[in-house]
């Protein structure tokens, strides 16, 4: 060891850099950055907003010519909406969402199984052909599949929407669950394996609950394109498994005024999904980016 | 990840799980008929279930939310009501009827595709249910409603409410600049009086300007009509490019855009209606059923303000439109008599009664039956635009709308089913018209393409 | 408790140019903890994972007990494995993770917790059982991932490189405990590792491979001693052999400008081999007034109780020479004299690599 001078060296003496110099530019940059974040935040959630305090209004508020951020609001238009037979629709979006996530995740986890931790030569155009059925726009399938259903006297039947939906989410569901698999460390089935461990249990005992946000997240997803889906839900029921988009729907009126109403329908409708998104946000956006970290 | 060339065969699927599977399959696919949870989970009620199909304008959810009293009167007969807005509504009911899936038992149609349907065989032919019903009294439709929903001879629709188009302006705005508007002013008359208010600041007049067959293209037709224009000549050349055409498009174009609403190019009724009852503007050509916004002090701020005239024209003759809701049957229905019992409770003389009674004068569907403007509340309240509605829906000639004879009918839409189509496209020419982007005679000349284009399936 | 017999085993990766093992044969016995350890892409590890059944077996078999395991799947081998990134399952606590295999056997929950119980006293766990394995260090990690595998009471332990992981200081801690261990559960154990200082510590014999081939296979002191090729000699012992080459010459063998004398039976033995390898190790050469090499000292490293001094030989600039020295030493840029102690040379043929002589 050499030893060291004594002389402190003149620059300890100086004035920090933490407010000058690079530091200082680190530190304003991320409040530019934290500004625009919040503007386009602001932005992107504004109809949102518009859309709540609209539901507040009255009719003839809503339609002022220069929009009122200010007003006193009522609870007339929420009336009308519960008071306009929602529930059996509801209960229809909830059935169809529902039913349809469960299929799908029990259809999907075996099969992203299958394509991720035990691999065959025909997994690449396997998931290939998957994403292929997302390209199609639904436009250009609901002539053949109105007239399947009419013939199968299928129609207005809510195990229709059912079919549609779990096919609809199957190829998101089986991506997702395939990036959530191949997480899983190879090491870890070796050791089940090596523990005597039949595939089923290996499955439930060691990979599910490593994968368990990753469900969560796929599950939540298909929820919400279910939830949410209008085209299908249109076209392919009438009266008895009309789903929610569709009862949303009819509050637009051609002649008259309908936005507040509008407004409290809508706002009431995605409710539910908002809420089951708020509660499993840590799991969403864990398992929508873990996948992608790697 | 550990490369593992497996000895072991996959999994095989136990038999029995395979089994018990397809069942399920099985199962569900015989689920068969119309399933919601609602049955899944109580079971339908009993008597018979008929769909009713409607569009949701106001007027219509008022007869849901008094079909209750339908039910009361039939105990065997349950409606369930699919409520869409128009767009929606046309195409599902349309796409129902065409391909005969006999989902809907009554359907919400209109005068477009009446005269269609009926020549095709879809509809059921309702003469003899309105003559087996006593006190229904179909003369009492307006007869211009009543000849666009016949076929050869017999109704093949019963109109819920029909509208035709009037001028509708601000007495008070009138009055305050001294204007005295004619009762049955010319184009030109209408552009003199929207300058004046527009040099006040205000805007002169709403006009539609939204595209959309059912939108602009409405007012539009009207004003063609009315300078003497035609779409096709009878040998079905397109007359778009004509100078009457061009003459009518022009003037439309120009006021709208001189002393028009801002925003015109997207203004649909419902921005027109909003604009006009906020107190904005001045004068507006619009529907004879646009009494129902602008006169509910619940939602307008001129209500009471309104004078009414007829239909500007440029050459005299009457040129409002035609256009009524109508509720038919279609053939596939398999409870004929039990929609039409529906059907006449919603268009009968006591349903119109009933509708003031329970929810007030102004909800009364109008321009249907000449008994509804006979009872005294209807007839105060309407006093001011009541006559001239009844007065423009008579004056109409759906059969000949134009000066010139042409091969089609139809007062501002073509009866033929690809002017769905052929409407909403020459409409989107006249929408750019409107918001500057192309030149009047560059968009008819494309027009004319379109126009050219369905003519020629005709002349085969 | 068995006896592990690789006979010609061979795993070839499909696209390879070469095995991954090729042709290993390796007799351990019952109770014997057997190393295996060369650089990376040795095959050590490939034949580990072959014995596990984690690999196939190509060609040849692996014996347990006298029985093939050829076509068998791992979890009828009655093999333990330790992993070297632990494995451990991180939903399960330590108590779960350990009693996992039980489980899957169809113990009963009583006999499990007894004999996880046990274990954890063994490893010194008991306090962690209801903990999961993120809320461990990597050293109580790697404890469970042993406990896993003693709770078994398999035939076999294989182990693969599970120190890597660990700091310097746990390393050697725990190199100690593992092999107090093995001796009293007496199991069979073949343990993976590249450092050859844990195989010098802990293995009864310790198996060298290279490129998928068997170099040798014996107890450390005979790996140290008497090296079967050059790659043995230079892998086993820190730091590494000197080697230099060397004609064979009438009386003895010639290096660069010296002449070596080896001991007549060892120059007998390596006749017929002109070319040859020399190899000394450091501790073998000494600082001497009256050596036989001259040579330049480039760096000495200071250890404490010893040093290694770091030079070429004086008339070859390219050579390498470490001689093991005191406390008091020369500085670099010195030019000194050192001695060969000729009772301890290791003479290799040149062409093959191959040990000559004893």
């Amino acid at each position: 060891m050499t030893s060291a001078d004594v002389a402190v060296p003149a620059a300890q003496t100086a004035e920090p850099a933490l407010y000058t110099g690079k530091r200082a530019k680190r530190r304003s940059n991320s409040l530019t950055w934290g500004i625009v974040g919040w503007v386009v935040g602001i932005i992107f959630f504004f109809p949102v907003l518009w859309m709540v305090l609209t539901s507040f209004k009255t009719e003839a508020e809503a339609y002022t010519n220069t929009p009122h951020i200010v007003f006193s609001p009522t609870l007339s238009q929420y009336k009308a909406v519960f008071s306009s037979g929602l529930w059996p629709y509801v209960a229809n979006s909830a059935f169809a969402t529902i039913v349809s996530t469960i299929l799908v995740l029990v259809l999907a986890t075996p099969c992203a199984f299958a394509l991720s931790l035990r691999p065959v030569k025909k997994t690449r155009d396997v998931l290939f052909f998957f994403i292929s059925t997302k390209m199609l726009p639904v436009v250009a399938a609901i002539i053949p599949i109105y007239i399947a259903a009419r013939d199968l006297h299928l129609l207005d039947n809510i195990f229709t929407l059912v079919i549609l939906y779990t096919a609809m989410n199957l190829p998101i569901a089986v991506w997702m669950m395939r990036s959530f698999f191949l997480e899983v460390p190879g090491e870890l089935l070796e050791a089940a394996e090596m523990d005597g461990a039949p595939l089923r249990r290996t499955v439930v005992e060691v990979i599910l609950p490593i994968v368990a946000p990753g469900l969560a997240a796929t599950a939540l997803i298909c929820c919400i394109f279910s939830w949410n889906e209008f085209f299908f839900a249109v076209n392919i029921t009438a009266t008895q498994a009309a789903t929610v988009p569709v009862f949303l729907v009819g509050f637009i009126s051609s002649e008259g005024l309908y936005f507040a109403q509008l407004a409290a329908a809508a706002t009431v409708a995605t409710l539910p999904v908002v809420l089951a998104g708020w509660i499993a946000q840590r799991q969403l956006v864990r398992g929508l980016s873990f996948g992608a970290i790697k | 990840m550990t490369r593992r060339r497996d000895t072991r065969t996959g999994g095989t699927i136990s038999r029995r799980a395979f089994l018990a599977g397809s069942a399920g399959g099985a199962a569900l696919a015989l689920a068969g008929c119309a399933t919601g949870t609602d049955q899944l989970f109580s079971g339908g009620g009993s008597g018979t279930r008929i769909t009713v199909a409607i569009v949701s304008n106001s007027q219509m959810e008022d007869a849901i939310s008094l079909s209750y009293l339908f039910e009361q009167e039939h105990p065997g007969i349950h409606p369930d009501f699919v409520s869409l807005p128009e767009n929606e509504a046309r195409a599902k009911i349309t796409a129902d009827v065409s391909t005969q899936g006999g989902e809907f038992d009554v359907v919400m149609i209109s005068n477009y595709e009446t005269p269609m349907w009926s020549a095709n065989g879809w509809l059921a032919n309702l003469q003899p249910y309105i003559n087996a019903t006593p006190g229904y009294d179909a003369q009492d439709f307006l007869p211009q409603l009543r000849a666009t929903l016949s076929h050869q001879g017999d109704l093949y629709s019963v109109p819920f409410y029909g509208e035709s188009s009037f001028l509708m302006y601000r007495k008070d705005l009138m009055a305050k600049y001294g204007i005295t508007m004619p009762d049955k002013p010319t184009w030109k008359q209408v552009d003199q009086i929207a300058e004046t208010i527009h040099s006040k600041g205000l805007v002169g007049i709403c006009m539609r300007g939204d595209p959309g067959w059912g939108e602009n293209l409405a007012p539009m037709d009207t004003v063609i009509n009315s300078y003497g224009g035609r779409w096709f000549d009878p040998q079905w050349q397109a007359q778009l490019t004509s100078s009457e055409v061009t003459h009518a498009v022009s003037d439309y174009v120009s006021l709208v855009q001189k002393y028009g609403e801002p925003g015109a190019p997207a203004a649909g009724f419902s921005e027109c209606a909003t604009l006009y009852s906020q107190g904005d503007a001045a004068m507006w050509y619009d529907a004879t059923s646009a009494v129902s916004t602008i006169e509910d002090p619940a939602s307008s701020k001129v209500a009471g303000k309104n004078g009414y005239a007829w239909a500007p024209t440029q050459d005299g003759r009457p040129s409002g439109w035609l256009y009524t809701w109508s509720l038919a049957i279609p053939k596939t229905c398999q409870h004929k008599q039990a929609a039409w019992d529906f059907i006449s409770w919603m268009t009968s003389k006591s349903y119109i009664k009933t509708v003031g009674e329970k929810l007030g004068w102004s909800h009364v569907p109008p321009g249907s039956r000449f008994s509804s403007y006979q009872i005294p509340q209807y007839k105060k309240l309407s006093s001011v635009y009541g006559p001239l509605t009844l007065q423009s829906i008579n004056a109409t000639n759906s059969a000949h709308p134009c000066l010139q004879p042409v091969p089609y009918t139809g007062v501002q839409f073509l009866d033929i089913p690809e002017f769905q189509d052929l409407g909403t496209n020459v409409s989107e020419q006249f929408s750019a018209a409107i918001a500057g982007s192309q030149s009047v005679p560059s968009a008819l000349s494309q027009a004319q393409k379109y126009a050219q284009a369905v003519g020629q399936t005709y002349r085969k | 408790m068995a006896e592990v017999t690789y006979d010609g085993a061979t795993c070839i990766y499909p696209g390879a140019e070469r095995p991954a093992v090729n042709a290993l044969n390796l007799p351990i016995e019952d109770g014997e903890f057997v190393v295996m350890v060369g650089p990376s892409g040795c095959g050590k590890t490939t034949a580990l994972r072959m014995l596990a059944g984690l690999e196939e077996i190509d060609d040849g078999s692996i014996r347990i007990d006298g029985k093939d395991m050829v076509g068998v799947p791992s979890r009828d081998r009655d093999i333990a494995m330790v992993f070297q990134n632990y494995a451990l399952y991180p939903s399960k606590t330590v108590g779960e993770n350990m009693g996992f295999a039980l489980k899957m056997q169809g113990i009963d929950k009583d006999e499990r917790a007894r004999r996880v119980r046990e274990a954890a006293k063994l490893l010194d766990l008991e306090e962690f059982l209801d903990r999961k394995p993120r809320n461990l260090s990597g050293g109580q990690r790697q404890r469970v991932a042993m406990g896993r595998a003693i709770v078994r009471e398999p035939k076999v332990f294989c182990m693969d490189e599970p120190l890597s992981n660990l700091d310097a200081q746990l390393r050697v801690s725990t190199r100690t405990q593992i092999a107090e261990l093995q001796r009293r559960l007496h199991v069979t154990t073949v343990y993976v590792t590249h450092d050859q200082v844990e195989a010098m510590t802990m293995g009864d014999r310790v198996a060298v491979m290279r490129l998928g081939q068997l170099q040798q296979f014996a107890s450390p002191t005979d790996l140290y001693d008497r090296p079967a090729n050059v790659f043995v000699a230079s892998f086993i012992g820190s730091p590494a052999m000197n080697r230099f080459d060397g004609t064979l010459t009438e009386d003895g063998i010639r290096l660069g400008q010296a002449l070596i004398r080896p001991s007549s039976k060892q120059l007998q033995e390596a006749r017929g081999h002109d070319q040859l390898v020399v190899g000394i190790r450091p501790e073998h050469v000494a600082v001497s007034v009256s050596g036989d090499l001259t040579v330049k000292v480039a760096l000495v490293e200071d250890l404490g109780s010893d040093s290694y001094i770091y030079g070429s030989l004086a008339d070859e600039p390219d050579s390498n020479i470490i001689v093991r020295s005191g406390r008091d030493h020369p500085r670099p840029g010195e030019v000194i004299k050192v001695s060969v102690d000729t009772s301890h040379l290791h003479l290799f043929d040149a062409g093959t690599g191959e040990r000559v002589g004893d």
